[in-house]
């Protein structure tokens, strides 16, 4: 029986292997889509969870005026470790530039990422090394990432033991390398340099630490413990600090930390739904993993329409063997399972088919979307295969039962007599179905004109300084920054160099933030640490007052330059003065308003210290466009002198900026994916059932001819249908389009508006395309001779 | 009226030409009513295609109203036929979507007739044919005589000087089929209407003037 059914089943789809085929094909690019989304969900789902003991693993976080933040102070670390629920606690922090010179015999590689810790790491982060020993460690070693250390050693090779210098921090030994694609985890790092920092400063927030706790304990208890201890621990700081005392700061610095609020966060919902700034790169991806699963979904919901549209309209043509078979003696149950073993025969099959598309697919997805996916062919995606079996069932479901309901009811009487020419039965859900598939198609039309459009929007918009005439080179020597001014004056003279200055942060970096006081209240603003003239290297316009200059001795320590939003949210003109710490500072210029950050976001109050509060990691140089290419070969060749161990590592702001909407640039891949997907189940849609219809409806257009209809009159009636449903699928496609936009532009500061365009284009697009395959299908019986389809039989 | 010179037919299998028609000539005045009888397969439908200008003839010339078929485009021809030629089918070929009012309509709106006047046809048909009643029924509604009837009634509502008609008693009771070759009879005598049957009953044979026999593909020579 099995076997007979298996040979039914073949022959079907052998005699109708047209519309199978078109069926096999939508299904099995839905399916892809739907097994690369899953593959995905688990990739993100897998973070920390590799470790046995995963929920046992903590983050040290703080409130600060009403927002988290991921760091704390240096010292806080020994308190943890001496809390009764520690098992072990290890301090972490990012190296304060964005590159690292990684020195390996004569091979130099600038790295990023690069991460410093204590000697816990590995007590805390239980990775399962690739190579090395878990434990403590040693002063001077480092620990590798795979890829690291494919990159300095080749792979294969153990590099234990090996020595490497780690820019200028002198020699490290290697002593572990983790595999971060089989362990993933939201703390991204490409080296962990072990690094001992002893410190006092109990008023930076710089580090983040991460505590090990005992099995079933609850940390959280201890949170009271963490505020009291810092309350404690910064006053007595603060105390010790003369200077400090004598400016009469301390009750203010008592009122500070009552308000402080320490708590133990745990790790494992990081890396996907933290959204906290400063946060590792790289996490937060919870939204993007719910919503791709909701619009794979959508997608296999599509193609299940497809095909159950196609099957039913297909139903007549089996109508006889329906007949015959109750006749003979089937019950409605055997065919109702007969036809739903077919389908799953076509199921199984585009299944098969999606799982190859979706390996072969793997490299490309990985490249464009910057994931790390590993295929089928990895033992982690077995729990998927139970998801997997499920999804296949329940679209077998979906997609025929209604069909085998349709082709197991014909009643022999009506099918054996005479001239069954088919009946109507489904039109109705076969139009609403269609109206469906228009529907999200011209959705994503709609959608992805508007994406473009914003995307192009951010990268052309006007950044409020000349970005492409600001070149940027990361300072790595600490000598550059002891003794600048020679240096200055060196650059300056280079022909084609207009202005040079410096900066602690460029485009996309987190800048620190900075407290002032301003009539006994605190204000708090975002900060950079610039050299003079940073407004004359970044081409910025002064809106009032002027920039460090290097000719007022007070700049040094009373002086103060604000952005125009610094200015608009506190209210101060230059001139006026606000406190700081223990000093006092005069305004003495606004800047007009540009971006530091990230393009969608508005632009903060944001201040710029003269050369205090952090490092600084850049030169700028402001160049004339004439000349380029010499003035860089001039300066490249002064660098080699003014940091001869570190290779010039530039970047213009513009190509740098560029960088920043890689995110978005991945987004408008995905979405142009989905849509193309989209697009090509509704199209496939429209020629099944448009083929379907012209077939059907060859002897009515025959009749027409005879009776004087010509070609173009035909071919209008045979469009007219399902122009219908084109306009009303639009229809409802509309608002719904706008509204989704209209919130989804809502989250950039700086937007496109909605416009008309992308709806006349998608109204246009669909219309279009439908005319033009029902035409295609409709040809053959048009331009025929009518008498060949009305011979008698 | 019309008039065949050497009209010929054939399909190619493979290599082979297969003739349908071949050597087929005739000259049908108007107010003729003329059989077309013959054993099955020898070609009397393709014979009333190519007359009805619905095929083309692999060789031969054909005059219809003076004017040579054989060289008009596609579009001359639906011009041509469109408003002198009536079909009725063996099979009624109504369009079974449409109401008896809209299948009688259908071939008005293609001759472009005026909204007013295409009413007016209509209800002189209906009334006619005594099928007021009937005018807003569907086809599947009719008995097999009744489908016919309309069919007949849709060949002439546009006026035509020509009907052709293929074994259209053919799926009919006796007494039903009477009926509709006494209509014939009239149309063509009353209305001066030249109608051309394809029918394999002696009886039916006998309502009109002329009986041409096709056999193998070659008219017989008249008696």
């Amino acid at each position: 029986m099995l076997r007979t059914q298996i040979k039914m089943a073949w022959r079907n789809f052998w005699k109708n292997r047209r519309y199978t085929l078109l069926n096999i094909t939508g299904l099995s690019i839905a399916l892809t889509l739907f097994l690369l989304t899953l593959l995905y969900r688990n990739n993100e789902g897998r973070y920390e969870h590799w470790d046995p003991g995963h929920e046992n693993v903590y983050r040290i976080i703080h409130d600060e005026s009403g927002d988290f933040y991921p760091q704390t102070p240096r010292p806080f670390g020994t308190v943890v470790r001496a809390l009764p629920v520690t098992q072990a606690a290890t301090t972490v922090s990012e190296y304060w530039r964005a590159q690292l010179l990684i020195t390996v015999g004569n091979r130099q590689f600038y790295q990023n990422n690069v991460v410093f810790s204590d000697s816990a790491f590995l007590k805390v982060f239980q990775y399962p090394l690739m190579y090395g020993s878990p434990g403590l460690l040693d002063p001077h070693t480092v620990i590798l990432s795979r890829s690291l250390s494919e990159t300095l050693f080749g792979p294969g090779i153990d590099p234990t033991g090996k020595m490497i210098t780690m820019g200028e921090f002198g020699l490290y030994k290697v002593a572990a390398v983790i595999d971060r694609d089989k362990y993933p985890s939201h703390l991204s790092f490409s080296c962990i340099i072990r690094r001992a920092y002893p410190s006092r400063d109990w008023t930076s927030s710089n580090v983040y630490i991460y505590v090990r706790c005992k099995p079933h304990t609850k940390p959280e208890t201890y949170n009271g413990e963490l505020d009291k201890v810092y309350r404690d621990m910064a006053v007595d700081a603060a105390m010790s600090d003369t200077a400090y005392v004598a400016s009469g700061q301390v009750a203010k610095l008592r009122e500070d930390v009552a308000q402080s609020d320490f708590r133990f966060a745990p790790v494992d919902p990081i890396h996907l739904d933290s959204q906290l700034k400063f946060e590792w790169p790289g996490n937060g991806t919870g939204r993007y993993v719910r919503l791709l699963f909701l619009v794979s979904l959508l997608i296999l919901v599509m193609a299940s329409i497809n095909f159950t549209n196609l099957s039913v309209a297909y139903a007549t043509r089996r109508a006889k063997e329906t007949g015959l078979r109750k006749v003979i003696g089937a019950l409605r149950i055997g065919l109702v399972g007969q036809f739903l073993a077919e389908t799953l025969f076509q199921c199984l099959l585009a299944f098969g088919i999606a799982l190859v598309l979706a390996e072969l697919l793997l490299p490309v997805i990985n490249a464009n979307l910057g994931l790390g996916l590993s295929g089928w062919t990895n033992l982690e995606a077995l729990p998927l295969v139970g998801e997997v079996a499920l999804s296949i069932l329940v679209t077998t479901l979906l997609a025929g039962f209604y069909p085998a309901l349709v082709m197991s009811g014909y009643l022999p009487a009506v099918v054996l007599k005479g001239n069954f020419s088919g009946g109507s039965k489904g039109v109705r859900t076969r139009r609403i179905l269609l109206v469906i598939q228009f529907t999200c198609a011209s959705f994503f039309i709609s959608g992805i004109v508007i994406i473009t459009r914003q995307i192009s929007f951010l990268k052309h918009m006007d950044l409020g300084f000349q970005a492409g005439q600001v070149m940027s080179i990361e300072i790595h020597d600490d000598k550059t920054n002891t003794n600048f001014p020679p240096i200055r004056q060196r650059l300056s003279s280079i022909p084609g160099v207009q202005a040079v200055s410096r900066t602690s942060e460029i485009q996309g970096e987190s800048t620190g933030t900075m407290d002032y006081q301003q009539n006994g209240k605190d204000i708090i603003s975002d900060f950079l640490a610039v050299d003079q003239d940073y407004c004359a290297a970044m081409g910025l316009k002064l809106v009032d007052g002027r920039e460090y200059d290097g000719t007022h001795p007070s700049d040094t320590l009373h002086s103060l330059l604000v952005n125009e939003a610094f200015a608009r949210k506190y209210g101060v003109k230059v001139g006026q003065t606000i406190g700081h710490g223990v000093r006092q500072v005069t305004i003495i210029g606004i800047v007009r308003d540009f971006h530091i950050g990230n393009p969608e976001d508005p632009i903060e109050p944001l201040s710029f210290e003269l050369l205090r509060g952090n490092p600084e990691d850049y030169i700028l140089l402001r160049v004339q466009p004439a000349g380029i290419a010499s003035t860089l070969r001039n300066i490249q060749a002064a660098w080699s002198d003014i940091e001869p161990a570190y290779p010039i590592r530039y970047s213009f702001l513009d190509e740098h900026f560029a960088t920043l909407l890689k995110a978005q640039e991945q987004f408008t891949f995905l979405f142009s994916v989905l849509t193309s997907l989209a697009l090509a189940l509704a199209f496939m849609g429209v020629i099944a059932l448009a083929a379907y219809t012209a077939e059907r409806k060859t002897k009515e257009m025959s009749i027409r001819k005879v009776l004087g209809a010509s070609v173009g009159q035909i071919l209008v009636l045979m469009n007219q249908d399902f122009i219908r449903w084109v306009l009303l699928a639009n229809l409802l496609a509309i608002p719904l389009s706008i509204w989704l936009m209209e919130r989804w532009l809502q989250g950039f500061a700086f937007r496109v508006q909605l416009g008309f365009m992308a709806y006349v284009l998608s109204f246009l697009g669909c219309l279009g395309a439908t005319v033009l395959i029902v035409t295609l299908q409709s040809l053959k019986v048009s331009l025929s001779s009518p008498v060949k389809a009305l011979k008698y039989e | 009226m019309i008039q065949l010179k050497n009209i010929e037919r054939y399909f190619t299998n493979g290599n082979v030409k297969n003739y349908i028609l071949r050597y087929v000539t005739a000259d049908i005045k108007p107010g003729d009513f003329v059989s077309i009888m013959g054993p099955s397969g020898a070609g009397k439908s393709t014979l009333l295609n190519i007359i009805g200008m619905l095929e083309e003839p692999t060789a031969g010339e054909y005059y219809f109203m003076e004017t040579p078929v054989h060289n008009l485009s596609e579009k001359q021809r639906i011009a041509l036929y469109r408003t002198h030629i009536g079909f009725v089918f063996q099979a009624y070929h109504l369009l079974d979507d449409l109401t008896i009012y809209e299948n009688l309509e259908t071939p008005l709106m293609y001759q472009n007739v005026k909204g007013s006047e295409r009413k007016a046809r209509v209800a002189e048909i209906l009334d006619r044919f005594n099928m007021v009643a009937k005018k807003d029924l569907f086809p599947a509604q009719l008995s097999g005589g009744q489908q016919q009837l309309v069919g007949i009634a849709r060949a002439i509502i546009a006026r035509p000087q020509l009907i052709l008609a293929d074994e259209p008693t053919g799926n009919l009771q006796s007494k039903q089929a009477e009926e509709i070759m006494q209509l014939f009879q009239k149309l063509n005598k009353e209305e001066k209407v030249t109608i051309i049957q394809v029918t394999h009953s002696e009886k039916n044979a006998e309502y009109g003037n002329r009986i041409l026999h096709l056999v193998d593909g070659e008219f017989l020579d008249e008696k």
